[in-house]
């Protein structure tokens, strides 16, 4: 078969592979099975090197089998055709057989793996009967590649197992072809691996240069490995690059993402190309889906969008710029926020984009806000409210300082605030700063100022420390109301308090001298009218009849009450006004000596028994008046007693505080409790005159005299049981 | 042993006069009682009197009873005037007020009273006045030697 071969030998010279690999065939030739793969970059070069292994088989008279994808097998057909081979007439001799990859692979595959039985009996079959050449036969399988394709990897090295095993019942040369393109993957490199395992000989894709002698053969794979070498570290290098490229464009993100503020960039249309998170918590977006693409005028305020728009027509031309504008976020929030936009060159379009940080300005328009409403408060005020720094130099003056002190800002503002005071009080303002150094406020301080027009005022200051934010005082704010009006109403009323004081002092003083006055002249007639009813009884006690005796009587003891009463009511206007110097009275011994003095006819009538009990401790008081109390007292002790009973009074004292109360006991008829409230008042008698005589004045003097000397008088008492009269004095040293 | 003489009593209220010398009588004082009814009238009285030596030696004044709530001039006065005079200021004065003032009573004193008597209320009780003065400053005492 002198065509075959040499249809072989010029079929070597068209491709670059297996023809390589099968010209060395010497050594591979002389075996009876072979199971080759080859790998192959694109169809052309398979097809070629396919052709030429089965065109050198079918020229000496072998048998060929193709299991192909039908492009292939078309291709194959006619390069063979095209190498001088009758394939149509081979075909129908069965000397060559074409069947197809997918059906003869579904025809034995079981699930996921190929079912041994099953191939033996499909391929087994076709082995069997397509007649064999004095050669053997020849067979070229793309299942095994179809599985690689499918991703069956395990599967398709079963199969070529399963080849293996079957040649080693039947003698063929299998040729079996895998594209590279399915291996480029470092990860793949263990497939490639093991599949070149269940291969006698693995042929290398076209693009390797066909080598002749062994020796250039050993020095091109040298030159591989040195290829494969380089790679290798050119691809780790890449590598590393490439990571330490995505570490820092990740760092870079972050940087963005993290800011606080928002930061955008927006194409010259107006599209939102990119934003920070702060970005989206402005715009109340969840997630940057929501935003990104969208119209950036979708979000800003309807009336600032004119200015926007020219701002961003600027910065798109590539200027810098700022602009302050109203946004609407997606939840329908509006706030006020700055910008400030740089052009940057977008890396796609090569164009200038809009790159803008924005913050939001809502706190420092409320903060500017109240520091206007503030200023405003301090300008309106009718007080004046002057600042003025440590060294007593006024920093500002508000309205109401220029209607206070008559000066406008514009001539104080930079004065020591000492031309506001008149010379005598300038000595003021040292004491006054020392304490604001130190922090502290000065409140309601009443002092004098002077106007421009140098008049005086009267002013009620408070000056409060003003601090940094540090917390450093740096001066002093001061509030100045004008009390003039105030001080002088305050006078004027002093001085007519004082008038009415005096006026009252006088009245009293003359009402006190009118009463002790009338009350001494109603004496002396009082003393006639009583002396002459005496004589009358005396003188004509014979010649007047009973009656006429009984009248006489009774004008003696009318004007003996009168009498009674005018010396009870000149009593109690000494004690009210007459002097009343406080000493050192020994109250036991003064007691003691008025019971023994006692004049009184009724007190030996009544057999009264008087115990004064020790100790009485000394008292400050005045001894007339003490004499008065302690007297009045006594003769109501004896006086108001039941008919029939001997009065029995104790006179003793107890000790509290600062105080002495001596205690005046009777066993008298006792006052009841409506009547303990009145009897201290002028001309309060609770018994009818005929029981019990009495002014209804002793008390009323006991308690003058009392309150006089500094104490206190009361009583306590049961109706039938008798009373307690006290007297509470301070205790003499 | 006391001389003959008179008593000068001096007095505006007309019945603080009548229970004086009704006291006076009733206590068997027989000196004749000379009653003036102001201040300036007792010491013109007394001026005369001090003129008269020879004949009213008997009935030159040796005691004075002497008021001094008087129109003119007023007790005090009067007693001032006494004792500046050579012979009137050793006669005894005995001062009969209604006033319980404490500055007359000094004053009265200050000036040279020999008494100060507080009008009883009850007139009927002069008469024990009446009596001491009888059996004391008309009694026991001696009067003053008359200045010649």
């Amino acid at each position: 078969m002198n065509l075959a071969q040499k249809t072989s030998e010029s079929a070597v010279g068209a491709s670059a592979f297996p023809a390589a690999g099968l010209q060395l065939g010497g050594d591979l030739q002389g075996r009876a099975n072979e199971h080759f793969v080859c790998f192959f970059e694109d169809d052309e070069s398979l097809v070629a090197s396919v052709a030429t292994f089965l065109g050198a088989g079918l020229g000496a008279g072998e048998g060929a089998i193709v299991i192909a994808t039908p492009a292939h097998r078309q291709a194959l057909a006619e390069r063979l055709k095209a190498n001088g081979i009758d394939v149509a007439t081979l075909q129908s001799r069965g000397q060559y057989v074409s069947l197809d990859a997918a059906e003869t692979l579904a025809l034995f595959m079981g699930g996921e793996m190929p079912d041994e039985t099953r191939f033996r009996d499909v391929i087994g079959k076709c082995v069997v009967d397509t007649p064999k050449g004095r050669s053997g036969l020849r067979a070229f399988g793309e299942m095994v590649a179809l599985l690689v394709a499918q991703g069956k990897t395990a599967a398709a090295l079963r199969l070529e197992q399963l080849w293996n095993e079957l040649g080693e019942i039947h003698s063929f040369k299998l040729l079996c072809a895998y594209p590279m393109s399915r291996f480029r993957e470092a990860a793949r490199g263990e497939d490639f691996t093991r599949i070149c395992n269940e291969h006698t000989c693995a042929f290398p894709a076209e693009t390797f240069p066909a080598p002749g002698t062994y020796t250039e053969r050993l020095r091109l794979v040298a030159e591989l490995q040195q290829r494969a070498g380089a790679l290798e570290v050119e691809v780790s290098r890449r590598k590393r690059a490439e990571e330490e490229s995505r570490s820092r464009e990740a760092y870079l993100q972050a940087i963005i993402d993290n800011t606080p503020e928002c930061v955008k960039v927006v194409a010259p249309d107006g599209t939102l190309l990119s934003i920070n998170n702060a970005g989206l918590h402005m715009v109340e977006a969840e997630s940057v889906e929501q935003v990104l693409g969208i119209s950036v005028f979708d979000l800003i305020a309807p009336e600032c969008r004119d200015a926007f728009r020219a701002m961003h027509k600027c910065v798109c031309a590539g200027t810098k710029e700022r602009l302050e504008y109203e946004i609407v976020g997606l939840k329908h929030t509006r706030r006020w926020v700055e910008t400030h936009a740089v052009p940057i060159v977008d890396r796609h379009a090569n164009q200038h984009v809009h790159l803008a940080v924005t913050r939001d300005i809502s706190e420092r328009q409320r903060a500017d806000e109240a520091q206007r409403q503030l200023a405003a408060i301090v300008e309106s005020s009718d007080d004046a409210i002057v600042s003025k720094n440590l060294n007593g130099i006024i920093m500002s003056w508000n309205r109401g300082a220029e209607r206070v002190f008559g000066y406008k800002a514009e001539e104080v503002v930079g004065k020591p605030v000492t031309i506001l005071m008149p010379p005598e009080r300038m000595d003021e303002e040292p004491g006054i700063l020392a304490r604001i150094r130190k922090g502290e406020r000065i409140e309601h301080y009443e002092t004098v100022r002077r106007r421009k027009d140098g008049g005086l005022l009267n002013v009620s200051l408070t000056v409060s420390p003003v601090k940094d934010a540090s917390g450093r005082v740096i001066g002093a704010s001061k509030i100045a109301r004008d009390i003039t009006d105030t001080v002088r109403a305050k006078e004027k009323l002093e001085q007519v308090v004082a008038e009415r004081t005096a006026q009252l002092r006088d009245t009293v003083a003359e009402l006190e001298a009118f009463s002790y006055s009338v009350a001494h002249d109603m004496r002396a007639p009082l003393r006639s009218m009583s002396s002459y009813a005496r004589f009358l009884e005396l003188d004509f006690a014979q010649s007047l009849p009973d009656q006429g005796k009984e009248f006489a009587r009774r004008i003696t003891a009318s004007a003996q009450r009168l009498d009674a009463l005018i010396t009870d009511v000149l009593n109690y206007s000494k004690v009210s006004r007459g002097e009343m110097t406080l000493e050192k009275v020994d109250v036991e011994k003064l007691t003691r000596e008025i019971v023994d003095s006692y004049p009184d006819p009724d007190l030996q009538q009544s057999g009264a028994k008087i115990l004064v009990q020790s100790p009485i401790p000394p008292v400050l008081g005045n001894v007339a008046a003490l004499t008065q109390c302690i007297s009045n007292l006594l003769s109501n002790a004896i006086k108001f007693v039941a008919p029939g009973t001997v009065p029995q009074v104790r006179v003793c004292a107890e000790k509290s505080a600062d105080m002495i109360r001596i205690s005046i006991e009777d066993n008298g008829i006792g006052i009841s409790e409506e009547g303990q409230k009145r009897i201290f008042r002028m001309f309060q008698r609770l018994n009818p005159v005929d029981s019990f005589e009495g002014t209804g004045i002793g008390l009323t003097i006991v308690r003058k005299a009392v309150e006089r000397m500094g104490g206190r008088v009361g009583v306590e008492s049961t109706p039938g049981l008798g009373s307690k009269f006290w007297v509470e004095l301070k205790r003499a040293v | 042993m006391n001389r003959n003489c008179s008593i000068l009593h001096v007095e505006d209220d007309a019945d603080d006069v009548y229970f004086v010398s009704r006291a006076l009588r009733d206590s068997g004082i027989e000196f004749p009682v000379e009653v003036v009814n102001d201040g300036q009238s007792a010491i013109e009285f007394l001026e005369r009197a001090g003129g008269r030596i020879r004949e009213s030696e008997a009935v030159k004044p040796c005691l004075a009873i002497l008021d001094l709530n008087l129109p003119h001039k007023s007790g005090l006065e009067v007693l001032q005037w006494i004792r500046e005079q050579s012979t009137w200021k050793t006669m005894v004065v005995l001062v009969l007020t209604s006033s319980t003032s404490e500055t007359d009573m000094h004053q009265a004193y200050s000036l040279g009273a020999n008494a100060y008597v507080i009008k009883p209320s009850d007139a009927t009780k002069l008469l024990e006045l009446g009596q001491l003065l009888k059996g004391f400053w008309l009694g026991w005492n001696q009067m003053p030697p008359l200045i010649r």
